[in-house]
């Protein structure tokens, strides 16, 4: 099953970023959905089939904490996996994310990281059960 | 002490995220090039919490455009894509990793979205004290990063453990 994802992140090159990560992870990924803020995040959820959602913390208009409690809050979508990609540090913040059911990924991430991240989180395997190439050994550069 | 702890959190978390966010080569001894390169842009991301401030970066030299297509991976730039915005986005990582390292590690801090700097903006702070600087010579460039605190915050950052 190829996982439609939607990334919310309000840096336009940062959304690329982490879809570039996506398309090289060598994982089941299908349709990838953009949006800028936790409030575009919510509408293209209430539009589209999202199997995984990929959110920043800090953005206008909505932040991340309070889209994740919205998600958490509607019976369609309380179940989502949910990836924290952000800056964060406070170990108190990431504490409160992880007690909502959330992955964590640090930036500036490794793509592997990432990729190890949406693993464990949805259960999903490699396409053909192999590394790619670029994620194998020391090769790869942290983003 | 304290000062010296943050001077060298900011450059470690610059050159960090310059190199792996940026994809970009670093030199710390500038070069003449590097020196006489023209102002090109600056940014800054504000943040509140246990204390209140800025961090700030100028970069000289021809650096946006290049940092938009690095982080993106494309050569040829979307026009989604503002090469403010790759800039933006690397003041937004140096201050959320700066932050921890020089205060509690369960403080909670707010940071703005990154936002252009104007001169008119510098000027309206009399009451903001610069407690570390950091000056990365970047392939044909450089960029100065600077961060700066409330002044009344010097007393909270003095009973963070060292």
């Amino acid at each position: 099953m190829a996982l439609n994802v939607l990334v919310v992140d309000d840096s336009a090159v940062m959304r690329k970023m982490i879809i570039r990560s996506l398309q090289l992870s060598g994982l089941p990924i299908g349709r990838i959905s953009e949006a800028g803020n936790g409030r575009e995040g919510l509408e293209v959820l209430e539009q589209e089939w999202i199997d995984l959602a990929l959110i920043d913390i800090n953005m206008p208009v909505m932040n991340g904490e309070e889209m994740i409690e919205e998600i958490r809050g509607n019976e369609q979508t309380k179940d989502l996996p949910i990836i924290v990609v952000s800056t964060e540090s406070s170990e108190s913040r990431i504490e409160m994310l992880q007690k909502q059911g959330a992955g964590f990924v640090h930036k500036p991430f490794n793509p592997a990281t990432l990729r190890e991240t949406i693993m464990e989180l949805t259960g999903v395997t490699h396409d053909d059960g192999k590394m790619p190439e670029e994620f194998d050994g020391g090769g790869s550069s942290d983003f | 002490m304290m000062m010296e702890k943050c001077q060298k959190s900011l450059m470690e978390a610059a050159v960090q995220t310059f190199e792996d966010l940026g994809m970009m080569l670093l030199n710390e001894e500038l070069t003449d090039d590097q020196k006489e390169a023209k102002k090109e842009a600056s940014v800054m991301v504000t943040f509140s919490g246990p204390f209140s401030g800025r961090l700030e970066i100028t970069v000289f030299g021809e650096i946006t455009e290049k940092l938009a297509r690095n982080i993106s991976g494309s050569e040829e730039l979307s026009s989604d894509i503002l090469p403010l915005d790759a800039l933006g986005e690397i003041a937004n990582v140096i201050c959320g990793n700066v932050l921890p390292k020089i205060a509690n590690v369960r403080d909670i801090f707010h940071l703005t979205s990154p936002a252009p700097l104007n001169s008119e903006q510098t000027d309206q702070d009399a009451e903001m004290v610069m407690i570390a600087d950091s000056h990365l010579g970047l392939e044909d460039g450089r960029a100065e990063i600077k961060l700066l605190i409330d002044e009344t915050a010097g007393k909270t950052l003095e009973s963070v453990p060292q």
